[in-house]
């Protein structure tokens, strides 16, 4: 039976502690027919503080254009700055609401999240990032997700807060992400990677679920292989069985067909659907503006696209979760922003500070944080100066929102010093 | 449910609609699904790779989450972005910085002893230097009077040994040889995006000349272009064509050739860069010739030497042609300016222009960096762990000892490659990489499919070809970044990647097509034996695979057979498909 599933969706979820990892665990298992749980394959250990809420991370690959993203329309040096590349007042999307804001304004194309910054789901911290200046795209996303700044990155930040407060009866898809490979932030747990839901199941002309366990744990007990494939064959048949209770997850009519759509959309479903996800991680690529950024009005422009995608996506995301979108917080963010002029191909070189968003429940509206100014005095080498360290944001999220103490976060950002008097209260 | 038609819909196009700047008239949605639709393995489920690790070792139960204080400022704290110079060109230096909360971590230096003297053996070297062992293989090696002297001939042989496959890829995929220019319309170039994969999967499986296929792998992920970036595609059958040139080669040439080649100039925003006027160079290419290409992150530059070699490459640009810089390379001098190079004793990593200018003074920093002994060290490293394992230390003294082979023998790959590969570390490392999905694949093929392939069918099965990789995000070329597809293993395995492991196995033995023609009286014809358990034992002596009688009585109990029935009994071919689906999906056949 596939109908035991014992965590349906609830109307009333705010405030709720949502299901615990144990009973989803139990009915899963028992509805698949199997005993088998992820913590008799030794990778986790401890117990956690099982808010029941999520927290999903989306990465703008490249170094986005933050300037164009959240335009600082108020400052007297925006529109010299950036000059046909600059959101125009004309067409920008207000912040109103709550924490209404006529200094910034979002890129013409932010619908959904103007409309979810005016319902007051939104907080923006406008120059945030890696407090350290490397324009490789490479070594500053290694930097980001590996939470520590040396170069030898065992673990990234994400799987260190996993990995410190797993369970003993976690469930594989407690961090799941979809699309590309594994962000290194996840290093560290054991999270699920794939492209979709669907991807996830057998072929139903080859061996049957059953053989592929027997056949894998025989293989495995003769030993011999790689240490890889005794970690991961067992979390793997777990989670077949597991995901075969949802029945058709296939996209959606409506939802944006698109990187970030279809990334999101496995996400919503299972959150949706009352799944543990605890943490996740969807990537947008492209943001890598180098030549031909396109001005925000251009409807086909590169920059446009992506913001448009940006936002289409998260707004189909929040859609879909409906009320559970109390216990979900969607972090925005990339490994750096773009200098502030316009270079000679159109478009912008790596940056530093980017506008961290903070969206979805619990979270305290508005631009929050300093803005440092564009005036030629206020940049650092041609950049926006950096006011707020990513770390800082992400500590008061997992604090805040997922129940994180101050030892935890001293393992997930090793030699990081944070407490609430240095927060900047994206979180309520 | 049906897996197919939800994949299909999930799927398609996924890593196509990157956000990247898209051009000319290619859909990659509808490429794609003509791709899953009635060809082979277009519908794979596609799952991607992971990185996972073994977490942290279990830790006591934490206390829960206390009241949350409430923060009294909003102000946060100030935090110093000050870069500071490093003022030495020695090599490996750090230029990593770091805020004053975090001293610098460094790694602990860590190397692995050297191994002791161990045989070299003919099943190893056929597993890990080709795309899966064949009785061809095998007896080439008995041929050649051991493992050791085949991989001595494979470094030696000639290219005319795999001209026939050459010829058939050009009927096929004749955009892989050339750059559009005079060669094919510009309109056509995005038909690089399948030929090139699939050109590159035929090789893997066809080729005489397994190491250099490899070899030429290794240097695509080094130099890696990603075939669906618009600026770079017309050129890529040219860069293709250029790698296979200097592969076996001296990799000062091959540094050089890359950094000229309109693909590599384009894709990384060299052939728009300007330092003219107010124009500020595109720092781009630069940046990952010395990050990615030679010295490495840790090579002991700094942000400011990025600047100044991004001057010192300005004005390298190449002809218009239809207004984009893909014609002849072409040195710009109105559009060069040196920057802080204009001194000609400014130095970068231990260089200085003296009375070079212009473009020589370009070319001469890039022949410093290909022979700088932090690359040497770290291409070293690279080639070890693509050959040898992970688990090899950038220290390690095999690495140091293929380092000083290349300094000393004029940046030769060949001589690099030889000495890694006649080393013991090389010989005892069986069995400790896991095959990567491009591997896999061709492996499976190599091991069952009659190679009897017409170019027709090969033109027909390129988007098919493109599917079988793309089931494990490993399509050739398509990686987006510079950094090439990753080469750790556990990159390369999670619950979504080993669920299409399985599922490759099932595809290969159960979908023939027009590429992949299984054929099974060849298979049954691996025993001169009569029964399914003779056979049994042959087929895992071919896969490298081993099963002891109790597993073998069970797999056969679940067929309704026994290792006595009869080959010659109906449902022979069922029983083979279902015992070789099971033996490719074995842990122990995914590594190499």
């Amino acid at each position: 039976m596939r109908t035991t599933r014992t965590t349906q969706p609830t109307d009333q979820h705010e405030g709720s502690t949502g299901p615990s990892r144990r009973h989803f665990l139990v009915g899963a298992a028992a509805a698949a027919g199997t005993t088998v749980v992820l913590s008799q394959s030794g990778l986790v250990g401890a117990a956690a503080p099982a808010t029941g809420r999520s927290l999903i991370v989306i990465f703008l690959r490249g170094g986005a254009d933050g300037l164009t993203l959240l335009a600082p329309l108020g400052d007297p040096a925006y529109a010299t700055r950036r000059g046909p590349l600059r959101v125009q007042s004309s067409t920008a999307r207000a912040l109103t609401g709550p924490a209404a804001n006529s200094y910034f304004a979002l890129h013409p194309r932010a619908q959904r999240l103007a409309e979810l910054y005016a319902a007051g789901r939104v907080a923006v911290v406008p120059a945030a990032g890696l407090p350290v200046i490397n324009r490789s795209h490479f070594d500053a996303q290694l930097m980001m997700e590996a939470g520590s700044f040396g170069l030898a990155h065992g673990s990234g930040w994400a799987g260190r807060w996993l990995a410190a407060t797993g369970a003993t009866d976690d469930h594989v898809l407690r961090s799941i992400g979809f699309g590309g490979t594994t962000p290194a932030s996840l290093r560290g747990y054991p999270s699920m990677v794939a492209y979709s839901l669907a991807d996830l199941s057998l072929l139903s002309w080859g061996p049957n679920r059953t053989q592929v366990r027997t056949n894998q744990t025989e293989r495995l007990a003769a030993g011999g292989t790689h240490p890889l494939f005794s970690t991961w064959s067992e979390p793997t048949l777990d989670t077949i069985d597991s995901l075969a209770t949802l029945g058709d997850t296939s996209l959606p009519t409506g939802w944006p067909n698109t990187q970030l759509g279809k990334r999101l959309w496995p996400v919503a479903r299972l959150i949706e659907a009352g799944f543990p996800v605890e943490f996740s991680h969807a990537e947008l690529d492209g943001w890598d503006t180098h030549s031909a950024q396109g001005t925000p009005d251009e409807a086909s422009g590169n920059m446009a696209s992506l913001v448009a995608q940006l936002d289409g996506a998260i707004g189909a995301f929040v859609d879909r979760i409906g009320s559970r979108i109390a216990d979900t917080t969607v972090v925005v963010m990339s490994e750096f922003g773009r200098r502030a002029e316009v270079n000679s191909s159109g478009g912008t070189d790596h940056g530093t500070a980017f506008p961290m968003m903070v969206i979805g429940g619990g979270v305290r509206p508005g631009v929050v944080g300093p803005w440092p100014g564009l005036a030629d005095n206020q940049l650092v080498d041609g950049d926006l100066r950096l006011m707020v360290d990513y770390r800082t944001v992400l500590s008061e999220v997992l604090s805040r929102r997922l129940g994180a103490t101050s030892s935890h976060l001293s393992s997930v950002f090793p030699g990081f010093s944070t407490s609430p008097a240095t927060w900047v209260n994206v979180c309520q | 449910m049906s897996t197919t038609s939800t994949t299909d819909q999930e799927t398609e196009s996924d890593t196509s609609d990157s956000g990247a700047p898209s051009g000319g008239d290619f859909d990659p949605v509808a490429a794609r699904r003509a791709a899953r639709r009635g060809l082979i393995l277009g519908g794979l489920a596609v799952a991607a790779t992971a990185c996972n690790v073994r977490p942290d070792p279990p830790r006591t139960i934490n206390p829960p989450a206390p009241p949350r204080p409430r923060p009294t400022t909003t102000l946060p704290p100030r935090t110093t972005t000050t870069l500071p110079r490093t003022t030495t060109t020695l090599p490996r230096t750090t230029s990593t910085t770091t805020t004053s909360t975090v001293p610098p971590t460094t790694p602990p230096p860590t190397t692995n002893p050297p191994t002791p003297p161990t045989a070299l053996r003919a099943e190893h070297v056929a597993r890990r230097l080709t795309f899966g062992p064949t009785p061809a293989v095998m007896s080439a090696i008995a041929a050649a009077g051991g493992p050791a002297q085949w991989i001595d001939a494979q470094l030696e042989m000639p290219a005319s040994v795999d001209a026939a496959l050459d010829d058939q890829i050009r009927s096929s995929y004749p955009r892989t040889f050339n750059d559009a220019i005079g060669n094919f319309a510009l309109g056509e170039a995005w038909e690089i995006i399948s030929e090139l994969p699939a050109a590159t999967t035929v090789r893997a499986i066809f080729a005489q000349r397994q190491l250099f296929e490899q070899t030429v792998g290794f240097f695509w992920d080094h130099f890696n272009v990603d075939l669906r970036n618009d600026r770079a595609q017309a050129s890529c059958g040219a860069y293709d064509q250029l790698i296979r040139a200097g592969a076996f080669g001296r990799f000062s040439d091959l540094l050089l050739a890359v950094a000229r080649s309109a693909a590599m100039m384009n894709y990384l925003n060299q052939a728009t860069s300007r330092a003219d006027g107010t124009n500020v160079p595109v720092e781009n290419f630069a940046r990952e010739l010395m990050e990615l290409h030679t010295v490495g992150v840790d090579g002991g530059y700094d942000e400011d030497d990025v600047k100044a070699v991004a001057h010192l490459l300005s004005g390298w640009t190449r002809q218009l042609v239809d207004w984009m810089p893909i014609g002849p390379f072409r040195f710009d001098a109105a559009a060069h300016n040196l920057g802080p190079f204009q001194d000609p004793t400014h130095t970068v990593l231990g260089w200085s222009r003296g009375a070079l200018t212009g473009e020589a003074a370009g070319v001469g920093f890039i022949d410093h960096l290909a022979r700088h002994p932090t690359t040497a060290q770290r291409l070293a490293h690279e080639l070890a762990i693509r050959f040898i394992g992970d688990h090899v230390q950038r220290d390690d003294a095999v690495v140091t000892a293929a380092a000083g082979v290349y300094l000393t023998n004029d940046t030769s790959i060949r001589a690099t490659l030889r000495s890694l590969l006649t080393s013991n570390e090389f010989a005892a490392s069986a069995n400790r990489r896991i095959r990567r999905p491009l591997e896999l694949y061709a492996s499976m093929v190599r091991a069952l499919a009659r190679p009897t392939w017409n170019p027709g069918a090969l033109r027909d099965a390129r988007w098919g070809l493109v599917g079988a990789t793309d089931s494990l995000n490993q399509v050739p070329h398509w990686w987006p970044d510079p950094d090439g597809y990753p080469d750790r293993d556990a990159n390369w395995v999670s619950v979504g990647s080993m669920i299409s492991r399985w599922n490759m196995a099932t595809w290969v033995v159960r979908s023939p097509s027009a590429v992949v023609t299984v054929d099974w009286t060849a298979i049954r014809n691996w025993t001169t034996g009569t029964t399914i358990g003779e056979w049994f034992a042959a087929a895992c002596g071919r896969l490298g695979v081993t099963v002891a009688n109790t597993a073998r009585d069970r797999m056969l109990g679940e067929l309704y057979r026994t290792a006595t029935t009869p080959l010659s009994a109906t449902g022979t071919q069922w029983t083979m498909e279902n015992l070789l689906i099971q033996l490719l999906q074995a842990p122990d056949y995914q590594t190499r």
